[in-house]
């Protein structure tokens, strides 16, 4: 097959419309920067950038938390008849721990037992059981005494 | 601590290839005669090596050490290295660039979806919340962890759902000590690249040189900006579409062989093993290449070359998700019953979804392809395409009350399997399969 001149016009042209929407995409989706995003979802589709201060939230309990302890991080999504995607983004975010969903009642009602450590996101919770760990911008990180 | 902590899964999958390059000592030298070819077989066979390792090393209840899945993959890569180092053969190999708009603008492209990957623009929601997940908390257990599987709370997690992407992410977490998310995202450049240099290895033997190297940008350009579009970064997509690729440009592209079709039975197996849509891929790609590109007599041998390593492949995971007590998505439980009512709300969702929020782009090119190249309509990517669309469809009806949030969350990335077989179809040469075997050049 020989190279014609509509074939050279036809590629071209495909190729910079690919190009320009390929941009458009990029530059539509967050500013045009070389240094790497505070979190995986900092750019995302709109409807996911909601979760990036949560990510953030998440990797700085994750250094306040010893290996194989349990925790609960609570959240206002908290536990209906289902766990929420809040519930499973945490278990993945902290891998060394073991993550408990948060029970079906308001922690303050009553802590279940066997649990280290509760994280609080954007909800505020109190028991002479909980001592503060970390006061982060977002929640709380509190150790549970026995 | 995270940068060197990425830094080393980094390194985890560039060493990927060397660990696959034990199949260059085994596959005949007639398989393999460039660069690209190598790149992709050695890379995907030491993906699947890995994942075999850790799946036979999870069973027997071991756990996972970095020497103990290295020392055979790289005893293999010596023996290879002990053999090519004594012949001139790799030496003859060459790396032919088409031409440079071609390969400028492929390149152009997968830089652009390397960035947009790496600054969060394609981050997909689903490896937050299981792909990723799984790999970090495998690593953590070092086996695949049924504890975790099996919990009733991870129960959205999916835990039948095939386990090649996540092993891979766990081989990166090994390395790097930790699972880190944000590095992780190199994959997604990492796995189009290999699909668009195996497009580029076997269209250039189908079209001119000029036209091969147009043909390669465009798939690439596509492939990366739909993907992108559809925010598929560290989702399995793109591994899915990376198998899809080499078993299509095996059955579109080369003339029959027993050990290409070997090895593109091996890539269905490891889509099959990467997404649930890769099953139903490799059965309408089997029924359509012995239907479209095969002689009455190559017809059997054919089919069961191409079928039997994704039927052996998934036998095996059913059979140990039912020992596991583990099966959920492939004993149909998550499927509700058909309605056929719902097809006008399925087929205008899709519709909606197909236009990738690019105004129809990816249709408009290939409409203009079919028109410029005037390709063979009786393909097997062409059935194949037209077929997944129907199985899609099918699913699509088999929703709750209302698919619309179904059909919103994944018909665009299912879309794209349909436009990698469309992109395939249009670059299919006139000839056919007797007349192409005789035509056939090496690549």
């Amino acid at each position: 097959m020989r190279k014609t001149q509509t074939e050279r016009f036809v590629f071209y042209g495909v190729l910079l419309s690919i190009l320009g929407m390929f941009i458009w995409e990029i530059q539509r989706s967050g500013p045009l920067q070389i240094s790497m995003p505070p979190t995986i979802l900092s750019y995302s589709a709109p409807g996911n950038r909601g979760l990036a201060p949560y990510l953030v939230f998440l990797a700085r309990i994750r250094q306040s938390l010893p290996p194989q302890s349990t925790v609960i991080v609570e959240t206002a999504a908290g536990y209906g008849s289902f766990p929420s995607s809040d519930y499973l983004i945490a278990v993945g975010q902290l891998p060394d721990q073991r993550v408990l969903p948060p029970p079906e009642h308001k922690i303050q009602l009553g802590i279940p037992a066997g649990i280290q450590f509760i994280a609080t996101y954007h909800v505020n919770i109190s028991s002479p059981r909980l001592r503060l760990v970390a006061d982060l911008p977002n929640g709380q990180l509190y150790k549970v005494s026995p | 601590m995270t940068l060197t902590a990425g830094a080393r899964f980094v390194i985890a999958i560039a060493t990927i290839p060397a660990i696959g390059a034990w199949t260059l000592a085994l596959l005949p030298r007639r398989c393999i005669k460039s660069w690209p070819v190598a790149i992709v077989v050695t890379a995907l066979a030491g993906w699947l090596t890995i994942a075999a390792e850790m799946a036979v090393l999870a069973v027997a209840g071991v756990p996972w050490t970095i020497g103990a899945l290295v020392i055979l993959p790289v005893a293999g890569a010596l023996v290879t290295v002990w053999r090519f180092g004594r012949s001139a053969e790799f030496k003859n190999w060459r790396w032919n660039p088409c031409i440079s708009v071609g390969i400028a603008m492929t390149c152009c492209f997968l830089v652009l979806a390397a960035y947009a990957a790496l600054t969060s623009r394609a981050t997909s929601t689903d490896y937050l919340l299981f792909w990723g997940t799984k790999g970090a908390r495998f690593a953590a257990a070092r086996t695949v962890d049924l504890r975790f599987l099996r919990d009733p709370d991870h129960y959205f997690m999916h835990p039948d759902y095939p386990p090649l992407l996540p092993l891979l992410y766990s081989w990166g977490a090994l390395v790097a000590g930790r699972f880190p998310w944000g590095a992780a995202l190199v994959t997604f450049p990492w796995f189009i690249a290999l699909a668009v240099l195996t497009y580029s290895a076997g269209v250039k033997r189908a079209v001119s040189a000029w036209v091969a190297g147009m043909l390669t940008a465009c798939f690439a350009g596509l492939l990366a900006l739909t993907l992108v579009v559809k925010t598929t970064a560290g989702n399995a997509d793109p591994p899915l579409i990376l198998f899809e690729t080499v078993a299509l440009s095996i059955v579109s592209f080369w003339p029959p062989d027993t050990v290409a079709e070997w090895c593109a039975g091996i890539a269905l197996a490891g889509g099959a093993m990467t997404k649930v849509e890769g099953l139903f891929f490799a059965g309408l790609l089997v029924i359509a290449t012995a239907v479209f590109e095969r002689t009455a007599g190559q017809r059997w041998r054919t089919i069961y070359r191409l079928a039997i390593p994704p039927v052996v492949a998934i036998a095996g995971w059913v059979i140990f998700c039912i020992r596991s007590q583990i099966l959920s998505t492939y004993n149909g439980a998550a499927n509700g019953k058909f309605i056929i009512g719902h097809l006008w709300t399925v087929l205008t969702q899709m519709g909606r979804e197909a236009g990738f929020q690019v105004f129809y782009l990816p249709w408009v090119i290939l409409v203009l392809l079919v028109i410029l190249l005037k390709p063979r309509v009786t393909t097997a990517a062409c059935w194949t395409g037209i077929g997944y669309l129907l199985v899609n469809i099918w699913f699509y009806l088999h929703g709750t009350d209302d698919p619309t949030l179904w059909v919103r969350w994944s018909a665009g990335r299912t879309l794209i399997t349909v436009l990698v077989c469309g992109i395939f179809a249009v670059s299919v040469p006139r000839l056919r399969p007797q007349a192409r075997a005789e035509h056939a050049s090496p690549d």
